[in-house]
């Protein structure tokens, strides 16, 4: 069974995937807690480093940064060990069989701390040809191959384009696929600036669990306008399937910058294709993640911050999408905003269903066999 | 549980409200629970939220009630309840002491959730799990004792053992009920069967016949009208008096329906009343009273709502009779019209549990033939109980048979086989014949019996009882018992863990005196012996080539060896039957090609039956580390031989021996016998005078193998295309 760990930091990102077969796939790293008293976010290198341990691996199978902002990598120098330079190696570091990498953070220029080293390691797997996937057409890195003397030929595998399913993964070799809507042609092209919102990784994982299908859509800080692109193109390509979900896990912290231009008073509205992706190409009995603080009450101090969450946001996600409010899950809120945990999602036959066993390991349905005949 | 919630250690459930029943000393926990439901759409309206009450109490079983208003308890899989009462649900299949032992708010959470889960999307009644029967709960045992009297129409009549309330109620078909059962305790049944209906959620039980008649209407089902007719039937037939008079049960068979036109199993539930059955065919119109007397009504009956409210019924859970389908079930063989005809040969002790084993599990019709009676001493590991002492053990074994299968399961031949089978007929019909005579003289006459068509199987104990062999013959017969127990004896020789496997056990005298020891083995080997006789026999399906097991014990490891059984080739040679296996003639040809250009050779090792004039070559020893080979001749050499020969007989318990000795001729020479050949025979002939059997030597050449026997000229080459006999008149190869 596949299972989706989301952990409580804050406004920040951090998604864990445990395949079937064990492997494990992280979406973002964001080690942002201060561990000072009052911080109820988590220890994520400790929870990391425990869960590896457990499950007696030295790598993960693919680390992805949807794109460079610190709170979707902060800390990673300090975590994963990095091919390019040795004093991001060592024993106490996780290797990165994978990495995953919109085309903005091979180019992007001006960049520090771990978004930096990101960016060098990524360059360097791409220049060596392997331990990456570079989500864009190879075209729009042309010139940058050039100048390290390289062909689009030469990398074309280390390229995946929107439309396109990663190829290393399948529904029958492994019970997920991964089917790529961003960064799309319109922001692949060279614009000369970098919208690392615009041009984060977004995509489709879909899962298999005898023979039932599940969809989680992944969309780091995906703005309306981009979301709206993507559905547009997607919808006229007929492959509305590819932006089902079952689970959604909100852009931007439940931002209403993700939903519409305008916040609203008490909702934010939506554009057409915003609603769309909501409330049609989505489940009404599904889960909606969002990464982020708790949503703000109205009237209080943090309904009047600008930065998300937004209230009005939350409130369009929870009326007008979900069929029950409690399907809205806020990571800084579960199990409660005074204690938040990880919060856990088991993939099964049915469908997403939170886990809420709290990890026991009790087995409930297998409680009922007397253990002996006579 | 509230501490538990409390704590936050569980986000699954939120406390709803908890009070205390002082009265009752219950408490009461509700929670909400959630519902693990993915999004796929379910089959029963069960929410994503579901409030649950959890009771609790001194002496209960913790339960989960469902609170909800709209709740669908039509549900299979909770728990009855009286009329109006709350119900709960079912949550585990487990023995309320079983349940206690595991259960922590934890699990009894988890088990809640899971079993809301799998109602919502259908799955908590599997599809190979028997459909529910309309009624449940606990209730007074009815035992069918024969299948014939479940079926409908069937004139029964029903009694009870003992007195006391909780006593089951035997029902059987009227004729078979001995006389003191039918008319001192008896009790008129009446079964009927309904039209089918669909599985839906145990119902309540009905207390009275009005409300039971209610349930049926709900149903589709005229009950009423069912009653009438029989009641009628009854009445027409006429000798009704004595059915009405006596105490009544009502049994009713509902065919279930697990989907639309599919019927998947049957409801059956009985009904015991105070009053007589007249009492209850009164309250229907079918019958009238006048003083003392009863009689039919004229007319279409009329019955009375108000007298069927007053008779109150006690309900009954029946049990279907035994029979070779249920027993089949129950074991978890596959059931079968048409049960394999078994022939077995020796009903003592591993028969008789042997063929009672395999008979509790659907297996066999069968033929039993033994000439013993049961003894005493027989009764420490017979199958058989007291009652049978000094009866032919066939007679009882047949009987205890037939009381479980049915009629006909079983016949007994109180003779010997020889006699059995004088008649080709008899063995003709067997599907399976198992030999437990635990004869060798027996096994060995099954062997050679050529009418016999069907492969053999034999099972016995070794000595001491703590080995259990099955040997299975190959298909069409071509390797037969006596070879695979050549084949048992070698693997006995080869294989040192069971170098005492036929050790001499204890012995004890029944009947004073030295005759008809009987061998010390305990019961509790036995029982195991035949459930692993029953098991390899039963479970597991033979070799081409034959198959010898061997379930042996050293010290606390029981282990299995299975061997595929050696070919033999079988020639009349001078008078007897000898029986090379194929293992000895492939032996001869590698040691002489290893060996060449020198002759090779060494000691033959085989058993003799002297009663059917048969010889077995089983193997071959090396040659001595002593002998003289050069491509001219042979000399076997005695370092060693007389230790390994004793080896062997100890391993065998003599039954493996020197019969003979085995040498090669060089390249492109043929086996014919040479002068120093012939010298070497009458020598081999002086050392077996006195054991009564041939000399035996086998000679590798360039033609094949040559057996020659005793000192006369005849001999055969085997390993050929043919097996040919020739007189030995072949001249001298050469010079020695």
């Amino acid at each position: 069974m596949t299972k989706l760990t989301f952990f409580p930091l804050g406004n920040a990102d951090t998604t864990l995937a445990e395949l079937q077969d064990g492997r494990r796939i992280l979406f973002d790293y964001a080690d942002v807690a201060t561990g000072e008293e009052g911080d109820k976010r988590c220890d994520l290198p400790k929870l990391l480093r425990d869960d590896m341990k457990q499950a007696d691996l030295s790598s993960y199978a693919v680390v992805a940064y949807t794109h460079l902002d610190t709170d979707h990598c902060a800390g990673s120098s300090d975590f994963f060990w990095f091919e390019h330079a040795t004093k991001y190696q060592g024993d106490d570091r996780y290797k990165i069989d994978t990495l995953w990498v919109p085309a903005a953070a091979i180019t992007e220029e001006g960049l520090d701390d771990c978004a930096r080293v990101i960016r060098q390691e990524a360059r360097y797997r791409l220049k060596s040809g392997k331990g990456i996937k570079v989500f864009s057409r190879p075209e729009r890195l042309k010139e940058w191959l050039k100048e390290n003397g390289l062909t689009i030929e030469s990398r074309k595998s280390c390229f995946v384009d929107a439309g396109q399913l990663v190829p290393e993964f399948s529904l029958d070799d492994d019970a997920v696929e991964f089917f790529v809507h961003s960064p799309h042609a319109k922001r692949t092209d060279d614009r000369g600036v970098v919208d690392r919102n615009g041009d984060s990784i977004m995509l489709q994982m879909r899962f298999v669990e005898e023979g039932h299908h599940t969809d989680l859509l992944i969309t780091g800080d995906m703005p309306h306008e981009c979301i709206g692109e993507i559905v547009d193109i997607t919808r006229k390509k007929k492959n509305d399937d590819r932006l089902h979900w079952d689970v959604y896990h909100l852009p931007h912290h439940c931002s209403y910058k993700s939903i519409g231009p305008e916040k609203g008073e008490n909702k934010t509205a939506p554009t057409d294709q915003v609603a769309w992706l909501c409330e049609t190409a989505g489940e009404e009995n599904g889960f909606i993640i969002s990464a982020s603080k708790p949503i703000p009450y109205k009237g209080s101090k943090e309904d009047e911050d600008v930065q998300p969450p937004h209230r009005q946001a939350a409130n369009y996600y929870k009326e007008d999408v979900l069929a029950d409010t409690r399907q809205f899950l806020v990571t800084m809120a579960e199990p409660s905003s005074t204690n938040p945990k990880p919060l856990v999602l088991l993939i099964t036959r049915d469908g997403a269903v939170k886990d809420t066993s709290g990890g026991s390991s009790i087995a409930a349905g297998a409680a009922g066999v007397a253990p002996r005949a006579g | 549980m509230l501490q538990w919630i409390d704590r936050g250690e569980h986000c699954g459930a939120r406390l709803l409200w908890c009070r205390k029943q002082e009265e009752a000393d219950r408490e009461v926990i509700a929670l909400e629970v959630e519902v693990p439901l993915g999004q796929r759409t379910t089959v029963h309206p069960i929410e994503r939220y579901e409030p649950i009450a959890f009771i609790f109490g001194d002496g209960i079983v913790p339960c989960a009630y469902p609170i909800r208003v709209g709740f669908p308890f039509e549900l299979p899989h909770i728990n009855l309840a009286v009329d109006q009462h709350p119900k709960s649900l079912c949550l585990f299949d487990l023995d309320p002491d079983e349940i206690r032992r595991i259960l922590s708010p934890a699990l009894l959470l988890e088990r809640t959730k899971w079993w809301l889960c799998e109602a919502a999307y259908g799955r908590l009644h599997g599809p190979d799990q028997p459909l529910d029967p309309i009624f449940g709960g606990y209730a007074v045992p009815l035992l069918f004792l024969s299948p014939q009297a479940q079926h409908d129409g069937a004139a029964l009549a029903g009694f009870r053992r003992a007195d006391t309330a909780d006593a089951p109620i035997l029902v059987d078909l009227e004729d078979r009920m001995q006389h003191d059962q039918a008319e001192n305790k008896g009790l008129t049944v009446l079964n009927l069967v309904t039209a089918p209906v669909s599985h839906g959620r145990i119902r309540s039980l009905p207390r009275t016949v009005g409300q039971l008649l209610e349930v049926y209407r709900d149903l589709g089902v005229d009950l009423l009208a069912l009653l009438q007719e029989r009641f009628r039937a009854w009445c027409v037939a006429g000798s009704y008096e004595a059915k009405f008079r006596k105490a009544g049960i009502l049994i009713i068979s509902t065919p279930l329906l697990r989907e639309e036109g599919v019927i998947d199993g049957i409801s059956r539930k009985a009904f015991a009343f105070g009053e007589t059955m007249g009492d209850l065919a009164e309250a229907t119109g079918v019958l009238g009273r006048e003083g003392d007397g009863i009689g039919p009504l004229i007319g279409p009956p009329v019955s009375s709502e108000e007298a069927l409210a007053q008779i109150q019924i006690d309900p009954a859970t029946v049990y279907d009779a035994f029979d070779r389908k249920l027993a089949a079930v129950a074991s978890g063989a596959e059931p079968t019209d048409e049960p394999m005809k078994v022939l077995l040969v020796g009903c003592g002790a591993l028969g008789s549990q042997l063929a009672l084993a395999a008979a509790r599990s659907g297996h066999g019709q069968w033929t039993c033939v033994d000439p013993d009676h049961l003894l005493p001493h027989n009764l420490a590991r017979h199958q058989l109980s007291p009652q049978y002492l000094g009866a032919p053990k066939v007679e009882g074994l047949a009987h205890s048979i037939c009381g479980l299968l049915g009629d006909g399961s079983a016949v007994g031949h109180p003779t010997t086989i020889q006699d059995y089978l004088k008649y080709p007929s008899n063995g003709d019909s067997a599907e399976l014949l198992i030999d437990t005579s635990a004869s060798v003289p027996v096994s060995r006459e099954l062997a050679a019996n050529k009418h016999l068509k069907t492969p053999i199987v034999s099972a016995f104990l070794n000595p001491t009882g703590t080995d259990l062999v099955v040997m299975r013959e190959g298909e069409e017969r071509n390797t037969r018992l006596d070879h695979l127990e050549m084949d048992y004896y070698w693997h006995l020789v080869t294989n040192e863990s069971l170098h005492n496997h036929l050790s001499v056990a204890g012995e004890f005298m029944p009947a004073g005196g030295c005759r008809h020891p009987s061998a010390v083995i305990s019961q509790a080997d036995v029982m195991r012996a035949a459930g692993e006789a029953t098991n390899e026999i039963f479970g597991r399906d033979g070799l081409a080539s034959g198959m010898v097991a061997i379930h042996a014990s050293t010290g606390d490891i029981r282990a299995t060896t299975r061997l595929a059984g050696n070919y033999y080739t079988e020639c009349n040679v001078a008078g007897w039957t000898i029986a090379i296996c194929a293992r000895v003639l492939s032996s001869v040809q590698r040691a002489r090609a290893e060996a060449e250009p020198n002759e090779t050779g060494g000691i033959v090792v085989g058993a003799w039956d002297r009663r059917i004039r048969k010889g077995y070559l089983v193997a071959l020893l090396d040659p001595p580390p002593d002998s003289v080979q050069s491509p001219t001749g042979f000399v076997r050499g005695a370092v060693g031989v007389f230790h390994e020969l004793e080896a062997i007989g100890h391993a065998t318990a003599q039954n493996l021996n020197y019969v003979g000795e085995w040498h090669t001729h060089p390249p492109k020479v043929q086996s014919t016998p040479s002068s120093d050949d012939r010298l070497l025979m009458q020598w081999i002939d002086d050392e077996v005078t006195m054991s009564d059997v041939p000399a035996i030597m086998l000679i590798g050449g360039e033609d094949g193998v040559r057996l020659c026997v005793g000192t006369t000229s005849e001999n055969c080459v085997i390993g050929h295309s043919e097996a040919t006999t020739k007189p030995n008149s072949v001249p001298d190869r050469g010079a020695a």
